[in-house]
């Protein structure tokens, strides 16, 4: 076996790009392992842990491939990466016109000075520079990149309320700004309720429900996971807060967040009570009783939030707490057909809230196990790449995620999951999300339904599958059709990921 | 990049999209998508400084007109303003510092400010006589010539002045010129005079309901006014007028007010000594 | 940002492009950058020109530094020895050389035989050997001529009884600075050569050249730079590895006087056989000119203007008027050129000279749409040439219209380095050079087109950076 390896120098791309050539050239006989990375010293390291050597000397701004196999595939692979490298779908093949690439802000603001807002999903060790660069340049931040420390996280969020502008994230995935689904963000229909959003696929349920709902979203703004730390203070929340309380468009306020901090969460009920305009807050997980403030609604799941703004919006009752599954006429048919060893539930999830939220949900039913996210009640999965017991994973976790797209970009390692789960003799119910939305998987369903396939085809007793789409008809994989195609599989379609964990709950607790 | 080195105390600090309204030789007037300050201005930093306007050093550049048509598109973000159709002309306002205002009138002294006015006058019929070839005396005689309407009375009948919004010729009508002028001295007036106020009050109930008689720019000054906002050299020129001792800082300050505009310096001085003569000395 | 809701949203997208096509596809309007990590990568470093940016203190000291490099009127007024103008080198055995600071021990090749050749001109010892042993005692001492306002071509060396010329700029209070006389091609000290009839070419220079030019100015008076420089830059120059156009431009007014001259026949016949013999011999003045425009914009407080890029065959230094006389330095990036018949790569030293103040002040490399023949040195088109000169435009305070570019419509060469803009933007400035052989004395191999070293620049602005928080 070779190990080769080649540099090309100052050439940065961007790491989707550089794991689509990746899993190029993983895919070529001959080809055990390969690796196209920046040379950063995080992922130098990781390629000598992965056995490419400890010799590969490259400074961050160089690109490195590296790839192990047979000599003349490795020699091949090297050729089809550089060629992938080099080949550029949008360059202007003009040599006579001169353009300057715009490989700045301050260069993009030249060329284009009516831009507002800087979308940042530049690799994390350079996220905060350019966050700084973009407030002191004018522009409103959205940061997708993740791996910012909270002090960074802290600086650039008050140099931001210095200059009166507005910064999303940083590990800020979804956002709809006038109309415009930013990042992972679903079509949604334009209307009067405002959403501010810790959490990324709760940002999505809530504006999917308000759009399934028949309202509409005025603007849905991302605050990235970390802005209610106890360090951060809630400055993106409560700044959001304020901008949708100014913004004539807005009538309804709706606030997400996983439990803040005590001393930011009374802060944030505090201005929510003063704004002249009704507030939803669901904080998942936490008790209503602390959120009894005039004009404050507290909401009990995602899609509930959405329902309540909507009541509130047009002078209805406020809807009911769910404490049951919606319609659960199907579950008392389905049971019949398991094994009395198929006792488990098996969450399989690439929406972190909608992992949170099942398992909230789960312990209401007295199903506590195992997580590698795990909510009170439960505990740490000994080996996340292994279910035990009653567990839900989030895949888009970390964990799962270095070196690899995020699950909602990629389904495959989901789909592994749902294989390898569905298998288990243990398992009596997969509960999975369906993301769909702009930068969502186009083919979020094509392997998935093989999977099922091939679980039912081996099995008579194959575990009961249920899921929930979150998305919108308007979204260009369409809600509709991806929940047609589910249903024809045997899957068991709930209208919020609330209600798909309710389902799975109280079908496992009827078991023992 | 240019730099703007002075800019007024009403100048936005935020992100705003504008249009290019007007274009003149050394200025620009510019409509934005602010609600607080829907227009602003670009001087050239030898023009007399508003309480919107940025200014920068355009005489080094040419005549504004050669480069920048009416209705432009430009883009304020991070204290940098950036013209769409000259990719060269950015406007850096982050380095300009805002002028100076009047100090507000703690007394008045009736024979300094006798005696200031007079000189003014003489100022004014020399500056008017020499330029349009025919003799004035005073303010009244240039009143008279630019037919504007007064009041036989300003404590009774001040709402009358507004009679004179949009007439006159020009980007700034005389009469609205006037009219600032007036109110000027009013809003300058009211720590020190007991009916500086309610005369102000009265004139501006009646200005905003004429307001939509004059053009949109000279709209936009005469409604600062209304909310007690003048120009540099108006705010200045009425604080001398109250405590100048010595006639050369007086005679500098008054040419420099004539010296705006074709007649618009003339115009708002005339009002000023309206005002002064009829409110205070009469 | 309430302002922003009513706004048109347009987004500028760095790092997955995917994001900025979503946005298209949902009737957005987006600009997928070509994003590149600043700074070279370094993360420091980029958090340090992240907070330099757009800040008025260094925008407002940034336009007086330019204005004050524009100003600069450099005036050739005087030869005079370099013991007489640069009184230190009198005092003590001192021999200048191009670049930042180096200790004899790490110069290249070039530099040490220049040295090794200077000592012997100046007769402080009677061999090699002899004049080595002299350095080790530790008896001469080195600097950069940059520490005393002057520049010098490739091994750039200067010593006592050497010729320089005086160039003055009489909008900064008739400040001097100082360039030594071309050698012309071949074998020359600059390339490290000091073999016997280097020498007595320098010592031929040193007396009845300097005195020649310098009588010849007493007759033409000053000699205004910037004209023949922007008048070149219209005849296929750009005053850095051409200059043929400038120096028959220079005849032009030194013939005349010349003539004037109470000089014997015979030697203004040498004097002017020797400087048409050499297309090099403006390269010089028009590095002093060059040097005498940004020392006029040196040692402004908050200024991120670079005033300085020099080599001396290892390193790469750097200067920005607002950090002083600190150098900042990097190995030097490989030249791109063509080499004479029989050498190659492995036969060059790195990159060497003070000639880079031509670019820095705009010239050279920043206007190579001015000399199209230039490109040919690294198998280059025209167009190449004139986008080199645009690209500059991306890392310039400015234009300087005294001189411009007929290739660009006439348009004002780019100047006024930017330290941020370089470490921002990722581009970097463009150097035209000679290669000089790695070994002394063997001369110039080749040509071609070389950048500077990011490194000192990102070093340059987390100093700046340190310096403003104090």
């Amino acid at each position: 076996m070779t190990i080769k390896y080649k540099k090309f120098e100052n050439l940065y791309q961007d790491s989707v790009s550089l794991m689509q050539i990746s899993a190029r050239l993983n895919k070529m006989s001959g080809i055990d392992e390969a690796s196209v990375a920046m040379g950063t010293e995080a992922n130098l390291a990781r390629m000598t842990d992965a056995g490419f050597g400890s010799y590969i000397i490259a400074k961050p701004n160089d690109l490195v491939v590296a790839v192990k196999g047979d000599q003349a595939a490795c020699q091949e692979a090297i050729e089809i990466a550089f060629e992938a490298l080099t080949a550029k779908p949008d360059a202007v093949n003009d040599s006579q016109q001169f353009s300057q690439p715009l490989t700045s802000f301050a260069l993009g603001l030249t060329q284009h000075p009516d831009a507002n807002l800087a979308m940042i999903s530049v690799p994390g060790e350079y996220a905060a520079a350019e966050a700084i660069k973009a407030l002191n340049l004018g522009l409103n931040v959205m940061m997708f990149s993740d791996n910012v420390s909270v002090v960074d996280e802290r600086t650039i969020k008050q140099l931001a309320q210095q200059k009166e502008l507005m910064v999303m994230g940083p590990d800020c995935g979804t956002a709809i700004i006038n109309g415009i689904p930013l990042g992972f963000a679903n079509v949604v229909r334009r209307g009067a309720i405002g959403v501010v959003a810790a959490s990324g696929t709760g940002l999505q349920e809530a504006t999917c429900r308000i759009h399934q709902r028949g309202e509409g979203v005025s603007q849905a703004l991302g605050t990235g996971g970390h802005d209610l730390h106890q360090d951060v203070g809630g400055i993106s929340m409560l700044h959001g807060l304020q901008a949708l309380a100014d913004d004539e468009a807005t009538k309804v306020i709706v606030l997400i967040s996983k439990p803040p901090a005590k001393a930011i969460a009374e802060q944030i009920l505090a201005t929510a009570a003063q704004v002249n305009k009704p507030v939803v807050v669901h904080f998942l997980g936490a008790a209503d009783s602390s959120m009894a403030l005039d004009g404050v609604y507290a909401a009990h799941s995602l899609a509930h939030s959405a329902e309540v703004a909507v009541a509130v919006l047009n002078q209805q009752a406020i809807p009911a707490v769910q404490t049951q599954p919606k319609d659960d006429s199907v579950l008392t048919k389905l049971s019949t057909k398991l094994l009395p060893s198929q006792r488990y539930i098996r969450g399989v999830f690439a929406g972190g809230t909608f992992c949170f939220e099942a398992q909230i949900i789960a312990s209401q039913y007295g199903i506590n196990g195992y997580s590698n996210t795990p909510t009170q009640g439960n505990s740490q999965l000994d080996d996340v790449w292994t279910s035990q017991q009653h567990t839900i994973v989030d895949l888009g976790d970390d964990a799962f995620t270095q070196g690899r797209p995020h699950p909602m970009i990629d389904p495959t390692l989901r789909n592994q999951r749902i294989l390898q789960d569905a298998q288990d003799p243990g398992t009596a119910v997969i509960l999975f999300d369906v993301v769909l939305g702009y930068g969502a998987s186009e083919a979020p369903l094509t392997e998935l339904l093989d999977v099922i396939d091939t679980v039912r085809s081996k099995t008579a007793t194959a575990p009961l599958f249920i899921a929930h789409v979150c998305g919108t008809e308007l979204d260009p994989q369409s809600r509709d059709l991806t929940r047609d195609a589910l249903s024809e599989a045997g899957v068991l379609i709930a209208d919020s990921n609330a209600d798909a964990a309710h389902l799975a709950a109280k079908f496992t607790s009827q078991l023992c | 990049m240019m730099l703007s080195l002075t800019k007024g105390y009403l100048c936005p600090t935020t992100s705003f999209n504008g249009k290019v309204h007007s274009v003149f030789r050394r200025s620009m007037n510019i409509k934005t998508d602010l609600v607080d300050t829907p227009w602003v201005s670009l001087l050239d930093t030898r023009l007399s400084a508003t309480p919107t306007a940025y200014q920068c050093d355009f005489e080094s550049i040419g005549a504004l007109t050669n480069k920048i048509n009416v209705g432009d598109t430009l883009f304020m973000r991070g204290g940098m303003i950036r013209l769409k159709s000259t990719l060269n002309l950015e406007i850096n306002t982050l380095t300009a510092i805002q002028w100076q205002q009047a100090p507000a009138l703690l007394t008045i002294n009736h024979y300094r400010i006798k005696n200031n006015v007079g000189m003014t006058e003489a100022l004014l019929g020399k500056y008017i006589s020499s330029k349009k070839q025919l003799t004035i005396n005073s303010a009244a005689e240039y009143i008279q010539h630019l037919g504007l309407t007064l009041p036989n009375c300003i404590y009774i009948h001040s709402d009358k002045l507004a009679k004179n919004i949009g007439h006159g010729k020009g980007l700034t009508p005389s009469g609205d010129d006037f009219l600032i002028g007036v109110l000027a001295v009013l809003s300058s007036l009211k720590t020190v005079h007991p009916q500086a106020e309610t005369l102000f009050n009265h004139i501006k109930t009646a200005i905003q309901l004429d307001i939509n008689k004059t053009n949109e720019i000279s709209a936009h000054y005469l409604t600062l006014a209304l909310f007690h906002h003048f120009s540099h050299p108006v705010q200045w020129l009425i604080h001398d007028l109250f405590t100048a001792t010595d006639a050369s800082t007086l005679n500098h300050r008054v040419m420099a007010n004539l010296n705006i505009g074709a007649s618009s310096g003339a115009d708002t001085l005339a009002g000023i000594l309206y005002c002064l003569n009829n409110v205070l000395l009469n | 940002m309430k302002a922003l809701f009513t706004q048109k949203l347009t987004v500028l997208n760095a790092g997955l492009a995917s994001f900025a096509s979503n946005i298209e596809r949902a009737g957005g309007e987006a600009i997928a950058m070509n994003w590149q990590p600043p700074a070279g990568g370094d993360r420091q470093g980029g958090l340090a020109l992240a907070e330099l940016l757009n800040q008025p203190e260094i925008e407002l000291a940034n336009q007086t530094a330019m204005e004050r490099y524009l100003a600069a009127q450099p005036m050739l007024v005087d030869v005079m020895l370099a013991g007489e103008a640069i009184p230190t080198l009198a005092e003590k055995k001192l021999i200048l050389h191009a670049g930042p600071p180096i200790p004899w021990q790490e110069m290249c090749g070039p530099v040490q035989g220049a040295i090794l050749g200077a000592i012997l001109f100046e007769k402080w010892a009677d061999d090699l050997e002899q004049a080595e042993a002299l350095i080790h005692a530790g008896e001469v001492t080195f600097e950069p001529c940059h520490h005393f306002d002057a520049v010098g071509p490739m091994a750039g060396i200067i010593s006592r009884s050497m010729p320089l010329w005086v160039v003055e700029n009489p909008n900064n209070g008739n400040e001097r600075v100082y360039s030594n006389f071309n050698e012309g091609l071949g074998k020359v000290l600059r390339f490290g050569a000091n073999s016997p009839a280097v020498i007595e070419r320098l010592e031929w220079m040193g007396t009845e050249l300097a005195q020649a030019m310098k009588a010849m100015l007493v007759q033409s008076g000053p000699i205004e730079l910037k004209p023949i420089m922007a008048q070149a830059l219209h005849m296929g120059d750009e005053v850095h590895n051409r200059n043929a156009a400038a120096t028959g431009l220079l005849l032009k007014q030194l013939v005349p006087a010349l003539l004037n001259t109470a000089e014997p026949k015979e030697q203004i016949q040498r004097v002017i056989s020797f400087i048409t013999a050499n297309d090099h011999f403006f390269l010089n003045l028009s590095m002093a000119a060059c040097k005498c425009m940004l020392k006029a914009a040196e040692n402004i407080p908050n200024s991120t203007m670079v005033t300085v890029m020099a080599r001396n065959g290892v390193n790469f230094g750097i200067r920005l008027s607002g950090t002083g006389n600190t150098w900042f330095q990097a190995p030097a990036n490989p030249v791109d050129g063509l080499f004479f018949p029989g050498y190659g790569v492995e036969d060059a030293a790195a990159d060497l000279g003070d000639s880079a103040i031509t670019e820095t002040a705009g010239v050279g490399g920043f206007a190579m749409a001015s000399s199209p023949a230039i490109v040919k040195f690294v198998g280059g088109t025209p167009i190449d040439a004139t986008n080199n000169s645009r690209a500059m435009q991306a890392i310039t305070l400015g234009g300087n219209p005294a001189f411009t570019l007929p290739a660009l419509n006439f348009a004002p060469t780019a100047a006024g380095i930017d330290a941020r803009k370089v470490a921002d933007h990722s581009v970097l400035p463009i150097i035209n050079t000679g290669i000089a052989h790695k070994q002394a004395g063997v001369g110039q191999i080749g040509a071609g087109i070389t950048t500077a070293p990011m490194q000192c620049f990102v070093d340059a602005l987390q100093t700046f950076a340190a310096q403003r928080e104090h």
